[in-house]
């Protein structure tokens, strides 16, 4: 399958793109030509920030769905991370200490997942389905169920740094004509960057898809496949709460509910891309285009100002003629399998 | 003698092992009743059992709709949404109001066929596109719950006929404070039912070994697909009776209701012993399950318990109630297997013994 995918070498193929990546530009193209202000520097600029929260959901939750798992604990854990920031925030703490203390707090809670999951051997579904409740129990309880503001002063100068925009141009004076590249979007390419490194470039990749295909041949093959699943949830997490972060700088403010539902879209998003839950096949890219394509429906759809609820029902639809897409293309490999 | 004691000793722990979901229960009421006593409340009477009963019917109606999809190895998630699409598309027929058009068993039918068909569905995605459950059912979920909300809007049908509401809201009988229900009875006939289907006919045995082994299943001559579109048409079907008994205990449909019932079906299933794995559990625990996730309400209620933390408590409690459960059955599988070892050397003895 992978020599297939590679082409024996000779460079790649446009079949061997993920299929989310057609998907993208399909709707993206047909959003262009039939939605007025869609193709305008400013609205691509906001999308492309609204989506990148989703973009590190979905890479995160691409990487447990590959070893065979699945994390639904992940908008909770958003929820968690983002209310302790917050919360370290409010009381004067200063903004490096406070995503730190985030990040880490995401970190332990994936590490938790992943000693539910490997230590007690509970289904992957069950362990995080389980966890999403005490997650967002926690950020309910530390928040009080209000939403959480602090005084921006020195010690959250960082934050507006990061809310910043890195390049801004002015095409003319309207909103929807200023292209502008924010602080974020750079962050997450980065940290989509590190990832996709990682898994492309270590043996994280590899080992990920082994321990996907068959856990107990990894394990024999001499992977601590054990070690290597409690470390995807742990970056899970992390990647989780950095998500957090970017909710925190983008609203100013932190919801303790602001995670809610956003796991299932990550699932969606995942699966979009070619992920296959059973685990063992799918792509990192391919999950963002997925992200992508999620955004750009909802962005076109609330731009032609269709009712939210009809977004709901266009989005089930776009998920399961996406499906369809993947089932088709599967088939095709399959057959060309066949003939080699 | 003390293989016979063992044996003896075996069984006895295989018929505890049986009954897991049984033993949480208990543990479950024994904290309360001790924490509630020391307090001078008191937690386990006649009156408040049946408080707790009726709270878990609900949930064990569409516990039921969701174990026969795990049992599958599937998953719903469109239950939620289902409840609130087919009440809202087909409730005005069950407005006081209309009552006098029409027999208000006719609406009920209708939706729970709507049910039914958004089942079909369901079915049909996973089956001939092979689409995971999950995700076939979360498309549904998505879709459902938006056509809800276009049909209605952020109105609500409230007011409906008395007559229909006595399905959620009617009283039997009252046996010493104890008072027995028409959802009670509504959800015993259901189990019942559900458990004959799956223990006594051949329909039940083929959902167990689709859910067990689909591959092994479908080479010896199962048609796997039929069970399983069969499967989701019945499980959806019976979240659209469940939104009707949500409503008449409500006395309104509301396109936002019941958002979280798929994963309260999750929970009250999996605690009742039905593993995720598919193909093995018994439908009387999703009752247990129900009763523990009410029991557990209700008495951290009375212990006034904030509900943010009540979510954590039943967090940890689905992790554990199934580490617990799948140590119980994997104990259960190795004695079974051992007693199954033992049974010639029995028949020989006790064939010694009628001899003698």
């Amino acid at each position: 399958m992978i020599a297939l995918r590679k082409n024996g070498g000779k460079g790649m193929r446009l079949s061997d793109l993920p299929n989310s990546v057609f998907a993208f530009l399909l709707v993206f193209i047909l959003a262009s030509f039939l939605v007025p202000r869609f193709f305008s520097p400013g609205n691509l600029s906001t999308l492309l920030l609204q989506a990148s929260i989703l973009i590190i959901l979905s890479i995160a939750m691409s990487l447990v769905v590959i070893s065979g798992g699945i994390d639904l604990s992940m908008g909770g854990v958003l929820s968690m991370c983002g209310v302790i920031m917050a919360l370290c925030l409010r009381n004067g703490m200063h903004a490096f200490p406070a995503i730190a203390v985030g990040v880490a707090s995401g970190a332990l809670f994936g590490l938790m997942n992943g000693l539910f999951v490997t230590w007690m051997k509970v289904p992957p579904f069950i362990a995080t389905f389980g966890s999403m409740g005490i997650a967002q129990s926690i950020a309910n309880t530390l928040s009080g169920k209000r939403t959480l503001y602090w005084e921006a002063g020195d010690h959250s100068s960082m934050l507006d740094f990061l809310g910043g925009n890195v390049i801004r141009v002015q095409f003319g004076t309207e909103a929807s004509t200023i292209f502008y590249v924010p602080f974020l979007v750079v962050l997450t390419a980065v940290a989509v960057g590190i990832v996709i490194f990682m898994f492309k470039r270590t043996v994280l990749g590899a080992y990920t898809y082994a321990i996907g295909e068959n856990e107990e041949t990894a394990r024999l093959c001499g992977i601590a496949t054990r070690k290597w699943t409690v470390f995807l949830y742990i970056l899970s997490g992390m990647l989780a709460s950095l998500a957090a972060l970017l909710v925190l700088i983008r609203t100013n403010s932190m919801q303790p509910t602001s995670g809610d539902w956003l796991e299932f879209q990550a699932v969606v998003a995942a699966v979009l891309g070619g992920n296959a839950l059973e685990g063992g096949k799918g792509s990192l890219y391919g999950a963002v285009f997925g992200a992508l394509t999620l955004y750009t429906v909802r962005s076109a759809l609330s731009l032609k100002g269709i009712d939210t609820s009809a977004t709901m029902v266009v989005i089930g639809a776009v998920l399961v003629v996406g499906m369809i897409l993947n089932e088709l293309a599967a088939r095709h490999e399959k057959k060309l399998f066949r003939k080699i | 003698m003390s293989g016979q004691t063992s044996t003896l000793h075996k069984r006895a722990l295989k018929s505890l092992t049986d009954f897991s979901p049984l033993v949480i229960l208990i543990v479950v009421l024994v904290f309360f009743q001790t924490v509630n006593a020391l307090r001078d409340n008191s937690y386990l009477t006649m009156s408040n059992a049946s408080v707790i009963v009726n709270q878990a019917c609900f949930l064990t109606i569409i516990g039921i709709a969701q174990a026969l999809t795990i049992l599958t190895g599937g998953l719903n998630l469109s239950i939620g949404s289902v409840m609130a699409f087919t009440t809202v598309m087909w409730g005005r027929m069950l407005v006081s109001s209309n009552a006098a058009e029409m027999h208000y068993l006719v609406p009920m039918l209708i939706i729970v066929g709507t049910g039914m068909v958004i089942g079909l569905i369901n079915g049909l995605l996973i089956t001939k596109l092979k689409m995971p459950p999950f995700i076939a059912t979360f498309a549904t979920m998505y879709a459902c719950r938006g056509l809800a909300w276009l049909a209605l809007g952020k109105r609500v049908i409230y007011n409906l006929n008395p007559d229909f509401r006595w399905f959620g809201t009617g009283i039997v009988t009252r046996v010493g404070g104890f008072t027995l229900t028409v959802p009670m009875l509504i959800t015993l006939l259901l189990l019942a039912g559900t458990a004959f289907m799956l223990t006594r006919t051949n329909f039940g045995r083929r959902i167990y070994f689709t859910g067990a082994n689909p591959v092994a299943a479908k080479f010896s001559g199962i048609p796997t697909d039929k069970i399983i579109i069969l499967v989701y048409v019945l499980s959806t079907g019976i979240a659209a009776f469940a939104g009707l008994l949500y409503g008449a205990r409500l006395n309104s449909f509301e396109p936002g209701m019941a958002v979280n019932a798929p994963f309260e079906a999750i929970t009250v299933a999996l605690i009742g012993g039905i593993a995720m794995s598919g193909g093995f559990g018994n439908i009387w625990g999703v009752l247990c399950g129900a009763v523990i996730v009410a029991a557990i309400h209700n008495g951290m209620n009375s212990m006034s318990v904030p509900s943010e933390l009540q979510t954590l408590v039943m967090g940890s409690l689905i992790i554990f109630a199934v580490a617990f459960n799948q140590f119980l059955i994997k104990r259960n599988m190795e004695l079974r297997n051992e007693l199954d070892e033992r049974v010639p050397v029995n028949t020989h003895e006790s064939a010694a013994e009628q001899k003698s």
